[in-house]
C-alpha cells in the first residue's frame, strides 16, 4: 500500500480554508452566463425545428427582418463556407463542420430543437415575436431513435457522407453506426464455457442529461475592424476561441474569450452551441447580441450522455476469479458523431484482471441531440452492466461481493485494456475501506437491501498555463485559464500558498480571458487541480527562486547563500548569516533589485493517473408504489492527495448524487414523432436533497508520485459506480433483478408483483 | 521498435494492431504512420495519444532511440 505522506508534511495542503468565491456567489453579485450585458446590446432567439428529421426546403426571412426593432438574421448560409476539420472540441474530437451545423442547420435538421434561424432584435420580446415570423418549408423525412433500429438495414440515414469507422475494410456505404471499437484478447468462448459461473443479461437505458443549473448564455461583439469579444459560461475560454474562431475563419487572435462564472457542467459546457451564432448576428448588426437558451432548449438541443444497450455474459470460477468479460454495446451519438466509444471499452473491464475477453463498443446515430460528455463519459453505462453482472457471480458462487472485488482488481503494474500498465492506483485500498467501514455490517430492516460496486476513470494532464505575481505589498495573485467549476480557484491558491510557504489567505486566483494569459485547455477529464495545479506549483516555485535572488542582491551575497523558509529568506552564510527578510521586505524593493516579480508556467502535464471508487448503497423497496429510498449511501475513493478536503467530499457527493439520479429517475422520453416529452425539471425527475441521505465520502489518499502535492483527479469517477451500486441494492431488496434503467416506480411495482 | 495500435485505429486506419517501424520521435512517428496510412497525421493531433515503454508521453518530440514500444491509442474524453 501506498502510505500517504503524513499530514503535517504540509502547512496548507489538506486544508479546508473558505472559498474565495463564495460572497460572491451566495450574495447573487457573480456574474454568470445569462447575466452580463454589454452597451448596446441586442437580444438574440433562435427558431428550433419541430421535426426530428427533416430536409430545409427553404427559410423565409423577409418578414422577420421587417419586423419593428429586428437588426439581423441570421440562418446556416451565414457561416462562411469550410472544409472537414477534425480538431479538438472539448477532451474529445469532432468535426469542425459537424459543429457548425448543430449551431445552425443547413440543409436537414437532424433532431427537434435543431436550430434553424436567429434573430438579433431590440428587445427580448421582438426577438421572440421577430423568429415566429420565419417561415420553414421543411419536408419532413422518418426518423429513428433507437439504437438497433438506427443500425438496420434500411433505417432512415442521417448523414451520406458518415462511414463507420474503426471497421477493416472500410465500407463503401454510410451508416448510423459511425465508430466501432473491439479489444479481444485471450479465448473467449472457451473461457466462458469453462466457467463455474457466468452471469448474464440485457441492460438499457435512455440518454440522460448533466443536468447543470445554469442554461447556455453568451453575449458576442464582433467588429468592423474585424476584432471581436465574447463573454460566455463554458468549461474552456480556449475550446471556445478555437471552435468559433475555424467555424468563422477569423485568426484567434482576433477573438477575445472571456470566461464568466458557470452554474455547473459537468461536460456538457465543452461544446458551443450559441456562441458561433450571436457573433453572427453581432456582425450583421453592428452591436453586441446576447443568446440565452430556455431550459426547455438546453433539454432538447445540447448534448446528453448516450442512452445505451449493453449485453453482457461476465465468467467465474469457483473462486471467483474472473475468467472471461464478453461485452457489447451500443451507445447513443446523437446526430453527429463525435462520442469516443473507446472509454466505454476502456472503463468495462478496466479495473479488474480478466484474461479472456471480448469487448465491442459502437457509436450509433439518431434522430436525437448529439451527444457530450456527462462526467466519466461512457463509463457509467457500461459499469452498471458489468458491475450488475458481478453481483449476480457473487450471489451465484456464494462470495461476499467485496471479497469478490478483491480477488479481480487491479494492482499498480497490472495491465489496463490499452496495454498502459497502471502507476499508484489504489482500488484494492477503497474495497478494503469499503469493507472496514461500518457501513458494510450494520444491520437491514425489511423491505431493505444493500447494494456495492466498483468503478474506474482514466482522468487526464494535458496543456496549461499559470502565472504567479508577487505584488508590491508581498501578497500574491496567481492567473490561469481554466474557468473555476469545482473549486479550483481555492486549490490554485492553496498550492500557491504551501508552496511559496505563506498563508493561504495572502493568495488571490484570477480566471483570465483568452487575451490575458496562454493556452489551458478545458475544465474537464479531472485534470485542473492536477495538471493546471503543476503548472501553478512550477510557476511559484520560480517566484521562490526570484525571491532568494532578489535577497541575495539586496544583501549583497550570492544566490546560493539564500534559503527560502517559511516564507521569508534566510541568509545563510557569510556577514548577514542568520539575517532575515519577509515577502513583504522582498517585494518592496522588487523595483530596485531586478524588477517586478513575476513567472509563467505552461507545461503539458504528464503523469495523471487514474481514478478508482467503490460505493456502497441501502435502499427500501415499497411493494405498495414501488418506490424506491435511499437509505444510506457511501462513496469511497482514492483521491491521490487532497487539496482542499471540502471540495473533494464535494465532487464525490456530487457525483453519487448525480448516479442516483440516473438509476432511480432521470431518463430522456420521446414520443413517436421524436419528440421529446419532457424537456423541463418538473418532469425530467433529478434528485433534490430530500430525497436523499447524507452521502458519506471516504477519502483514500494514494497519493501520485508524479505530481509535487499527490494530487489525482476526482470529479469523474464518482458518478461510475452509483448506476449499478443503486440496482445491486435493489435487487437484494426487492428479490429481482432490474437491467433497465431508471429503476423507477412503475417498474420496480411490476418487477414486485411478477416474482 | 514495437507499435502497438489500439482500436479503432488498428481497422481504421492500418488493417492490423501491430507495426514494426522505428522513428527518431513521436512527431516522426506520426509522419511516418501517415505515410503508411494517409489521413492519419490529420487526425492524430485531436484523436490519438501515445504511450512510450508503458508511459503516456504527451510530449511527442521525446527520443525514442531507446523505446522497444509505443502503443498508439485514443485520446480519452472527459466531463
Amino acid at each position: 500500500m501506498n502510505a500517504p505522506q503524513p499530514q503535517h508534511a504540509f502547512r496548507v495542503v489538506g486544508t479546508r480554508p473558505v472559498r474565495p468565491d463564495g460572497v460572491d456567489k451566495v450574495t447573487g453579485k457573480a456574474i454568470y452566463g445569462p447575466d452580463f450585458v454589454a452597451p448596446g446590446m441586442l437580444y438574440g432567439a433562435i427558431l428550433r425545428s419541430p421535426h426530428a428529421h427533416a430536409r430545409i426546403r427553404s427559410i423565409g426571412t423577409s418578414k422577420a427582418s421587417a419586423l419593428p426593432g429586428v437588426k439581423a438574421v441570421a440562418t446556416g448560409r451565414d457561416f462562411p463556407t469550410i472544409e472537414s476539420l477534425v480538431m479538438t472540441v472539448g477532451e474529445s474530437a469532432s468535426d469542425i463542420v459537424h459543429v457548425a451545423r448543430n449551431c445552425l442547420a443547413l440543409d436537414k435538421v437532424l433532431y427537434e430543437g435543431h436550430a434553424v434561424a436567429a434573430v438579433a432584435a431590440t428587445s427580448q420580446a421582438a426577438a421572440d415575436a421577430a423568429i415566429q415570423a420565419i417561415t420553414v418549408d421543411y419536408d419532413v423525412l422518418p426518423h429513428v431513435l433507437g439504437l438497433e433500429e438506427a443500425m438496420r438495414e434500411g433505417a432512415p440515414l442521417l448523414h451520406d457522407d458518415v462511414f463507420t469507422k474503426g471497421v477493416s475494410p472500410k465500407p463503401d456505404k454510410p451508416s448510423n453506426a459511425s465508430m466501432k471499437v473491439v479489444i479481444e484478447r485471450g479465448d473467449i468462448d472457451a473461457a466462458l464455457a469453462g466457467a463455474a459461473a457466468v452471469a448474464s443479461g440485457r441492460y438499457t437505458m435512455e440518454p440522460v442529461h448533466q443536468g447543470y443549473i445554469e442554461p447556455h448564455g453568451c453575449v458576442a461583439s464582433w467588429n468592423a475592424d474585424g476584432q471581436a469579444q465574447i463573454w460566455c459560461s463554458s468549461q474552456g475560454a480556449f475550446a471556445v476561441r478555437s471552435q468559433v474562431a475555424s467555424m468563422l475563419g477569423i485568426a484567434q487572435a482576433d477573438l477575445r474569450v472571456t470566461p464568466l462564472e458557470i452554474g455547473g457542467g459537468f461536460g456538457g459546457k465543452t461544446a458551443v452551441y450559441l456562441e458561433p451564432v450571436a457573433m453572427l448576428l453581432s456582425r450583421k448588426a453592428g452591436r453586441p447580441v446576447r443568446l440565452v437558451m430556455s431550459r426547455g432548449d438546453v433539454f432538447r438541443a445540447t448534448g446528453p450522455a448516450p442512452g445505451a444497450v449493453i449485453d453482457v455474459r461476465l465468467g467465474a470460477d469457483a473462486d471467483g476469479k474472473l475468467v472471461g468479460a464478453d461485452i457489447e454495446f451500443k451507445y447513443h451519438g446523437g446526430a453527429y458523431p463525435g462520442l469516443n466509444a473507446h472509454s466505454g471499452v476502456i472503463c468495462s473491464i478496466g479495473h479488474y484482471n480478466v484474461p479472456n475477453a471480448r469487448l465491442i463498443g459502437w457509436e450509433v446515430l439518431g434522430n436525437r441531440p448529439a451527444s457530450k460528455a456527462y462526467r466519466a463519459p461512457g463509463a457509467p453505462q457500461v459499469n452498471f452492466a458489468v458491475e450488475s453482472a458481478m453481483d449476480e457471480i457473487a450471489l451465484q458462487l456464494g462470495i461476499d461481493p467485496i471479497e469478490l472485488r478483491l480477488r479481480n482488481a487491479v494492482r499498480p503494474g497490472d495491465p489496463q485494456p490499452t496495454g498502459v500498465p497502471f502507476g499508484a492506483i489504489g482500488y484494492v485500498e477503497c474495497l478494503e475501506a469499503a469493507k472496514a467501514h461500518r457501513h458494510w455490517s450494520a444491520p437491514l430492516g425489511p423491505n431493505q437491501g444493500r447494494g456495492l460496486a466498483g468503478g474506474f476513470w482514466g482522468n487526464y494532464g494535458g496543456p496549461s498555463t499559470a502565472q504567479v505575481s508577487i505584488t508590491e505589498d508581498g501578497s500574491v495573485t496567481v492567473t490561469t485559464g481554466s474557468p473555476d467549476i469545482g473549486g479550483s480557484r481555492a486549490s490554485m491558491a492553496m498550492m500557491a500558498a504551501e508552496t511559496l510557504q505563506v498563508p493561504y489567505e495572502q493568495v488571490r486566483v484570477t480566471i483570465a480571458d483568452t487575451a490575458a494569459i496562454g493556452f489551458s485547455m478545458v475544465t474537464g477529464g479531472s485534470r485542473v487541480t492536477f495538471a493546471t495545479g503543476k503548472a501553478v506549483i512550477a510557476a511559484a516555485s520560480q517566484v521562490v527562486d526570484t525571491l532568494k535572488a532578489r535577497a541575495a542582491r539586496i544583501w549583497g551575497v550570492e544566490p546560493g547563500e539564500v534559503a527560502w523558509t517559511d516564507g521569508e529568506a534566510v541568509c545563510s552564510s557569510g556577514a548577514k548569516a542568520g539575517e532575515r527578510m519577509t515577502l513583504r521586505q522582498v517585494a518592496a524593493r522588487a523595483a530596485h533589485a531586478g524588477g517586478p516579480i513575476s513567472a509563467e508556467a505552461a507545461l503539458n502535464a504528464a503523469g495523471w493517473l487514474p481514478g478508482f471508487a467503490v460505493h456502497i448503497c441501502d435502499v427500501e423497496a415499497d411493494a405498495e408504489t414501488g418506490h424506491v429510498r435511499v437509505l444510506r449511501y457511501t462513496a469511497v475513493q482514492d483521491v491521490g492527495r487532497a487539496i482542499h478536503p471540502d471540495y473533494v467530499e464535494g465532487q464525490i457527493q456530487g457525483g453519487a448524487v448525480q448516479g442516483i439520479g440516473w438509476a432511480l429517475n432521470e431518463t430522456y422520453v420521446y414520443n413517436a414523432d421524436g419528440r421529446l416529452d419532457n424537456p423541463g425539471f418538473l418532469d425530467y425527475r433529478m434528485p433534490v436533497a430530500s430525497d436523499l441521505p447524507m452521502i458519506e465520502a471516504v477519502m483514500v489518499e494514494v497519493p501520485n508520485p508524479d505530481h509535487p502535492y499527490g494530487v489525482k483527479g476526482v470529479g469523474e469517477v464518482p458518478i461510475v459506480p452509483p448506476l449499478a451500486a443503486v440496482a445491486n441494492a435493489v435487487a437484494r431488496a426487492a428479490g429481482v433483478r432490474l437491467r433497465d434503467l431508471p429503476l423507477s416506480p412503475d417498474r420496480v411495482y411490476a418487477a414486485l408483483n411478477a416474482r | 521498435m514495437r507499435i502497438v495500435v489500439m482500436p479503432p485505429f488498428d481497422r481504421e486506419f492500418f488493417g492490423g494492431d501491430r507495426l514494426d517501424m522505428d522513428a527518431t520521435n513521436l512527431f516522426d512517428l506520426v509522419a511516418r504512420l501517415d505515410a503508411r496510412a494517409p489521413g492519419f497525421a490529420t487526425i492524430a493531433e485531436a484523436r490519438a495519444a501515445f504511450a512510450i515503454d508503458g508511459v503516456f508521453a504527451p510530449d511527442w518530440s521525446l527520443p525514442l532511440a531507446d523505446a522497444c514500444e509505443v502503443i498508439v491509442l485514443p485520446r480519452v474524453g472527459g466531463g
